[in-house]
């Protein structure tokens, strides 16, 4: 036992050791107090919150210090509605005892819930919005907002009380009825509620107790209903399907396989169809048209084709000549930089049929100017070549020689070379074409002596095989000339 | 048969949260063991002249 005025400690008797205090009146308030609490919590458990608010700010008056009595009050206050009662119970009770934890995880839970708590709020200020417009004689919008309250706080116990008030007011019992019957669901002794119930059915021997068995029962049987939905919902996602599922599901796969074939398939058949034949007679229409709405026919195409490619043509003949004239421009530059074999090679090529008087002209200047003694380079270039072995830059020297040459004077010479080349690069043939050219051609050439005999050798099948050989010979042949 | 009137005089209005703290501090909280004790020691001390007056 510990003494209230200096917290002494002790086992037995009614007076303090520590102080000297005479605490039987403490003990005794102490009990009561208990004594009240427990009678709250028993009507607490029974569901008759009324009772237990009566027995608990009972306890709580008795013994402020009874905090188990003061939360359980905050609770039921919290059950019925009235949320911030419950608030006030739990914050005194959280100051008074600072040990005891229950109020403040009760403080802690709905301040996490802060959105629930603000519609608790809403539904209390719209109960006193209702009281203010029945005082007004405005039961209609007192009703709404009571509806508005509970739709809020569906356990707000005066609410539904006062809208069964509020229904009873406009002589509509039956309105009444479910807000009081939901009144003593909520609170199963609801003195309020009882006595409306007494006042919609005055007839009726139905004791507030029994009507309460009633409800517990069918609440039983709902429960027991719902836990049994629960299971078979629980079976379905583990997969465990039963017959009958399985028997309806196959039915209604049917059904609505039966309901496609029947409805669906044929509109879309002839949907398809309908759209096969539109097409078709778009086909035709293109296929039969004659320009005449203002589209293009396949002739208009064809012919327009047809003159876009002319067009493209006279583009890249005019692109070719530019480049004709530039190259003869280029050439006549090069010309007037002491370049002759490189302005001659660059105009060989050029078809002058379709150039204008100025720029054959340019071209005569330059083609005269050039090409004989380009040639001569050109030769002396190519004889280099085949004599150092190298054929193939030789063969290109010597042929491009024979295309700028103009002094006939030497040209067997150069055929001459090409045939020793060619031999050179094992082109037999080709070799004794050049030979039998220089002899039937040029047979006063100063090579033409060589080309008997190099034709010869080749014919009796002992050409020059060996290109230094040939080389050396050549050189001393061209030496004796 | 009941009057509206007087049932609806039954009805106050719900205390809201933000009226729960001035709530708090203005409740008195003694409880009955407090005043039985003010009591108690009130009759054990002797009475003065102006008591008796």
């Amino acid at each position: 036992m510990k003494c209230p005025v200096c917290s002494y400690i002790f086992k037995s008797g009614n007076v303090c050791p520590g102080c000297g205090t005479d605490i039987v009146l403490y003990n005794k308030t102490r009990n009561i107090s208990d004594k009240l609490y427990n009678s709250g919590l028993k009507c607490a458990e029974e569901r008759d919150l009324t009772g237990a608010i009566e027995y608990l700010s009972r306890s709580v008056m008795v013994n402020k210090f009874n905090t188990k009595a003061r939360n359980l009050l905050g609770l039921v206050y919290f059950e019925k509605g009235l949320v911030a009662n419950a608030l006030r119970e739990w914050v005194v009770s959280s100051n008074l005892d600072k040990k005891d934890k229950t109020a403040s995880e009760y403080l802690e839970k709905l301040q996490k819930n802060a959105r629930e708590l603000e519609k608790m709020n809403d539904a209390i200020r719209l109960y006193n919005l209702a009281i203010q417009y029945m005082n007004q004689h405005s039961e209609d919008l007192a009703l709404i907002q009571l509806k508005k309250a509970v739709s809020y706080n569906p356990k707000f116990v005066d609410a539904y009380n006062l809208a069964a008030l509020c229904n009873m007011a406009n002589g509509n019992n039956t309105a009444a009825e479910p807000f009081v019957k939901r009144v003593l669901y909520l609170d199963k002794k609801n003195p309020t509620a009882l006595r409306y119930l007494q006042e919609i059915t005055p007839g009726s021997k139905v004791t507030p107790a029994a009507d309460l068995n009633t409800k517990t029962e069918d609440t039983v049987d709902e429960i027991k209903a719902r836990r049994k939905r629960r299971m078979s919902y629980k079976n379905l996602e583990k997969g465990i399907i039963g017959k009958p599922e399985i028997i309806s599901f196959a039915g209604g796969v049917i059904c609505t396989a039966a309901v496609l074939f029947a409805l669906v398939f044929p509109t879309m058949l002839e949907n398809k169809s309908k759209e096969i034949y539109d097409l078709k007679t778009t086909l035709e229409n293109y296929q039969s048209y004659n320009g005449a709405d203002g589209t293009v026919s396949y002739d208009e195409l064809v012919s327009e084709n047809a003159d876009l490619k002319s067009e493209v043509d006279k583009y890249k003949n005019a692109v070719a000549l530019q480049t004709k004239i530039g190259n003869i421009n280029k050439a006549y530059a090069l010309l007037a930089n002491g370049k002759n074999k490189e302005a001659a090679l660059l105009i060989k090529d050029i078809d002058i049929s379709d150039l204008s008087d100025e720029d054959i002209a340019i071209y005569d200047t330059v083609r005269e100017s050039t090409f004989a003694s380009a040639a001569e380079d050109l030769f002396s270039e190519g004889k280099m070549y085949y004599l150092a072995g190298n054929y193939e830059n030789a063969k290109t020297t010597l042929n491009e020689c024979l295309d700028l040459i103009t002094d006939e004077s030497y040209t067997g010479e150069v055929l001459y070379y090409l045939g020793k080349t060619s031999e050179g690069l094992g082109e037999t043939a080709t070799a004794i074409s050049y030979y039998e050219k220089v002899l039937s051609d040029y047979p006063n050439s100063a090579q033409a002596v060589n080309a008997q005999n190099s034709l010869d050798n080749l014919r009796s099948g002992t050409g020059t095989q060996d290109p230094s050989k040939t080389s050396s010979q050549t050189s001393n042949e061209d030496n004796q000339q | 048969m009941f009057s509206f009137k007087d049932e609806l005089k039954k009805y106050e209005p719900a205390m809201l949260i933000e009226d729960m703290e001035d709530s708090i501090y203005s409740e008195d909280f003694r409880d009955m063991f407090e005043l039985m004790q003010y009591i108690a020691n009130n009759k054990s001390k002797p009475r003065t002249s102006r008591d008796k007056e």
